[in-house]
């Protein structure tokens, strides 16, 4: 019985033996010459009247039994013949759906393997059929009882790889993470080309669950040699370039063309050659953009194992080479000291504007690449929110602190709490895996005279400390986009950061960074939650590159996120703009190569003793003998059969007592 | 002439209801009840033949046995015990409660079919019959006649009683005394929905009277043992009054109560000075009137 707790809806039985009882009260009075010798009766005699038409309500109580049971999803155990019953095994049936499975004719054969296994199973045995591919690891079928085994077959059958990239260690730590509900030994059967890129990091995450028996299933195929277009980034100065990398990945050398696509606009195509295992790269020049966000498509145009992968998708924010500078006094020393170094900037070239927050808002922000505020204290309430919504809606702010941010405490934008630090300090830690901190040796000789202290939130990222660990620079998500707060004006009274050589540098690189110059950063992998720049609860669409309408996320509101299932340009619009996000197949997929025999036996040497499921096993033994039959639909068949008889004894009195 | 067995099929209450003509029931109830006695020597309210005399000047010639002074050439003259006259009173009860019936035949249609049949023995033995029809008071009064073809009128008068309202047996009687002033049979037809003690003084005095009194009570069936097997509302046919009643008392207690209810109208028949009968509609006319027949000739 898989739902038990139906079972309640017996308590509907009260209701048909209540009215038999209750329904059966004369309310016709019957002529009688005289009353003189009759009594009058008590309410309550009436009540204990003995029932009546006792064979329809028996057969009301059948029809409700019957429903009941059939909601409560009985089984039939049935046994199976001895001969079979202490051979019987689950078999659990992993089939690698991931981007490798298209190659060559690796899904063909996989399906091959799985049908054998499947048939193989005998009537004793349980059936599981898994998939496996991203982050999704689920049942596709079963567990049923071998002879049921048709089933499983057809759900097999309409399976298809996805474009995702399966981690093997993953897959393993999902099923163990399963209860599963019997108790039969496990053989765990992994149909897969095994690639060597979708080992985990930890080799131990392979391990299996425990008691069951791996059974690896090795995909092979001849043709492993396969190229992939890794990265697509723009470079040069005024008259930019596009730079297309690709990875060769087999044993010998080769030669193609990369097809370059703008805004669906044939750019121009490049011959590349590679050598055997090697990396190669492709230039475009002379790439003229207008302001705004375009399409990249670079293909290369080879015929190899892997064709999804010989494409890449990338949607570039053309800067525009202006910057929005805000300030309470567009003269002071620290306002032209960061307009100096943005301008300083050979590519891109950017032109700073000057603005005083009142004067905020006869600008567009929308019109400029990026927004630095001097001292978010000057802002008021109004204006930080319209600068909040600008970076959700996918733009890049660099604020900093100062006197005005102390005085009242906060900061607008990001709502932490500012107050004052005492004493001087150097920096102590920097992120220099951050595209704009490239010198960490360098940081650590600035000097500071004053602080302020900040308190991040969960999700921030400190990317400058102080040597006593109090944050200086911390980089925040507003959902699309992002702000860099730092924690000190660029004033020669608190720090000498201004004078430092590392300054000009560290602007013009955040300058880089916040205009979005990397179209590497523009582009997201098949799997991805990626925002979408629509704030929650603002009307948006997504479309595919197909062009048909995409559902967000279920537990997200709205379509503030979405999860890419293909390659290609995604299509969010909202009610103020329309904006691309590219997404990728994850090029860990494109090399075939397998583990190496070594590490197949190791994993295999991974199987862990059946200590719970043995001991279960034998004080369950009987589990093993039975098969499982659904009752469900017979008890259906039967409550039709006595509705259909309630209704024709039911006529039948009711006939008796209209005529009575 | 109809035949024994045609007269018997004539005779359950049902059958006899379905017939339209009153005369044809009485006679066929009689006749049947006649051949099922197999001519008895005895039979009669009052008059049974004793011997013959011979007629002298005065004598009503009705009574001249024609066949005897054919054969002799002598007028001879019946006589009779009793020869001073019964007179049969038919004293029907047509109130509500009368109207009451489970099956074929009402508890007024079977008194009716009893008084009919008990005129038409009295009209064959010579005896004038009449009728008296009472419910709260006396709404009907045909006085006794023995003239020939009255037996016709009287019929009709019975066949034509409809069900009335409430019962009041007191005042009913009280107003019959004037019509009951010479001495005879008074039938009393009615199911004796009173009190006793009401009933007693409603029939002493008739009793006192000189009156032959005969209380024939007409139960219908299910008064008699009620097949209600649950709780039943119920509802007085002369007062409109409405009970509910628990079918355990229907099962049990009533049948005591009845029985409690039948002895106390036995016990004030007798103390009253007359005999009592109980009959059910469903029972055979002829069977009836052999009962009562029989009754009356163990008193006499």
């Amino acid at each position: 019985m898989l739902a038990p707790w139906f079972l309640i809806g017996l308590l509907a039985i009260g209701l048909p033996w209540w009215l038999h009882r209750l329904a059966r009260s004369e309310t016709t009075p019957q002529a009688f010459p005289s009353l003189m010798l009759l009594e009058r009766s008590e309410l309550r005699d009436t009540r204990k009247r003995q029932l009546r038409y006792l064979a329809l309500l028996a057969l009301r109580i059948a029809l409700l039994v019957a429903l009941v049971l059939a909601f409560t999803q009985p089984q039939w155990l049935t046994k199976i013949p001895a001969a079979l019953a202490g051979q019987a095994r689950m078999h659990v049936i992993v089939l690698d759906t991931s981007l490798s499975m298209r190659a060559g004719t690796r899904w063909q054969q996989a399906k091959e393997k799985a049908a054998q296994l499947i048939d193989a199973a005998r009537a004793g045995d349980q059936l599981l059929l898994i998939s496996a591919a991203g982050r999704r690891v689920q049942v596709l079928a079963g567990p049923v009882a071998g002879i049921e085994r048709a089933r499983v077959r057809a759900a097999m059958q309409s399976l298809t790889p996805s474009p995702e990239r399966l981690d093997l260690g993953l897959a393993m730590a999902s099923i163990k993470t399963w209860k599963m509900q019997h108790q039969l030994p496990m053989e765990l059967h992994v149909v897969s080309d095994l690639q060597a890129s979708g080992s985990p990091l930890r080799f131990a995450d392979l391990e299996p669950p425990a008691g069951a028996t791996l059974r690896l299933h090795t995909i092979m195929d001849d043709n492993s040699a396969n190229a992939a277009i890794t990265r697509v980034a723009l470079s040069g100065g005024e008259h930019r370039a596009l730079t297309v990398s690709m990875h060769a990945y087999g044993g010998k050398p080769g030669a193609g063309v990369i097809a370059m696509t703008v805004d669906d606009r044939e750019f121009g195509k490049q011959a590349v050659q590679w050598q055997a295992d090697g990396a190669a790269s492709a230039t475009f020049a002379d790439l003229k953009l207008t302001p705004g966000s375009h399409r990249l498509h670079a293909e290369l145009q080879l015929s190899d194992a892997l064709s999804d992968d010989n494409h890449y998708y990338a949607v570039i924010e053309h800067a525009d080479p202006r910057v929005l500078l805000v300030a309470r006094n567009p003269q002071a020393d620290e306002v032209t000291y960061l307009a100096a170094a943005i301008e300083s900037l050979a590519a891109p070239r950017l032109i700073v504007t000057r603005v005083m927050p009142d004067q905020l808002s006869a600008h567009t922000l929308a019109d400029y690449a990026a927004v630095v505020i001097a001292d978010s204290g000057v802002l008021s309430e109004a204006v930080a929110e319209r600068l909040s919504k600008h970076a959700v809606g996918g733009n890049a702010l660099f604020v900093t602190l100062g006197p005005q941010a102390l005085r009242i405490g906060a900061d607008p934008i990001t709502g932490m709490k500012v107050r004052e630090l005492g004493g001087a300090m150097r920096i102590g830690a920097v992120d220099d895996s951050h595209p704009i901190l490239r010198e960490p040796e360098a940081w650590r000789s600035v000097r500071f005279f004053k602080r302020l202290q900040v308190t991040p939130a969960d999700g921030d990222r400190s990317l400058l400390r102080f040597e006593d660990g109090a944050p200086l620079l911390i980089e925040r998500s507003f959902e699309a986009g992002r702000v860099l707060l730092m924690a000190a004006p660029l004033d020669r009274e608190w720090n000498d950061l201004a004078v430092h050589p590392l300054f000009v540098r560290f602007i013009a690189e955040t300058a880089r960074y916040m205009t979005g110059n990397d179209a590497a950063a523009a582009s997201a992998q098949v799997g991805d939650t990626v925002a979408t720049g629509v704030a929650a609860g603002a009307a948006g669409q997504i479309f595919d590159s197909q062009g048909k309408r995409v559902s967000a996320l279920p537990d997200r509101e709205g379509a503030t996120h979405l999860n890419p299932t293909q390659a290609g340009f995604y299509e969010v619009r909202s009610a103020n703009h329309s904006r691309f996000v590219a997404a990728n197949v994850d090029t860990r997929e494109s090399d075939l190569t397998p583990l190496a025999t070594e590490l197949v036996q190791k994993w295999q040497a991974l199987e862990k003793p059946a200590i719970a499921v043995a001991a279960s096993a034998s004080g369950e033994q009987y589990r093993r003998d039975q098969l499982r039959r659904e009752l469900g639909p017979l008890l259906l068949t039967l409550a039709a059969l006595l509705a259909l008889a309630e209704l024709l004894v039911a006529n039948y009195r009711l006939q008796v007592v209209r005529d009575a | 002439m109809a035949t024994e067995s045609s007269i018997a099929r004539l005779l359950p209450p049902a059958t006899l209801a379905g017939l339209a003509n009153l005369e044809l029931v009485a006679r066929a109830a009689v006749e049947g009840f006649l051949t099922g006695l197999h001519r008895s020597p005895r039979f009669g309210f009052s008059q049974e033949f004793k011997e013959y005399r011979a007629y002298v000047e005065g004598d009503d010639p009705r009574f001249v046995d024609w066949n005897v002074y054919a054969r002799t050439d002598r007028a001879y003259i019946k006589r009779y015990e009793g020869e001073t006259n019964t007179r049969l009173m038919v004293v029907l009860d047509a109130s509500a409660s009368m109207g009451y019936g489970s099956h074929a035949v009402s508890k007024l249609q079977y008194a009716k079919f009893l008084a009919a049949a008990l005129a038409y023995l009295a009209s064959r033995q010579h005896d004038p019959a009449g009728l008296l029809v009472f419910d709260a008071q006396l709404r009907q009064y045909r006085p006794p006649t023995g003239r020939a073809g009255s037996l016709l009128g009287l019929l009709h008068a019975i066949d034509a009683v409809t069900v009335g309202g409430p019962t009041d047996l007191e005042t009913s009687f009280r107003g019959m005394r004037e019509h009951l002033s010479r001495r005879g049979l008074v039938a009393v037809i009615s199911d004796l929905y009173c009190d006793p003690d009401s009933l007693l003084r409603a029939v002493q005095p008739l009793a006192v009277n000189g009156h032959d009194i005969m209380l024939l009570q007409v139960l219908d069936p299910q008064e008699v043992k009620p097949q209600w097997r649950d709780a039943t509302l119920f509802q007085d046919m002369e007062t409109q009054e409405r009970i509910n009643v628990s079918g355990e008392y229907l099962r049990e207690r009533y049948r005591h109560r009845l029985d409690t209810h039948l002895t106390a109208l036995r016990r004030t028949a007798a103390n009253a000075g007359a005999q009592y009968l109980q009959v059910a509609t469903d029972e055979p006319l002829d069977h009836a009137l052999r009962r009562y027949l029989l009754f009356r000739e163990g008193r006499h």
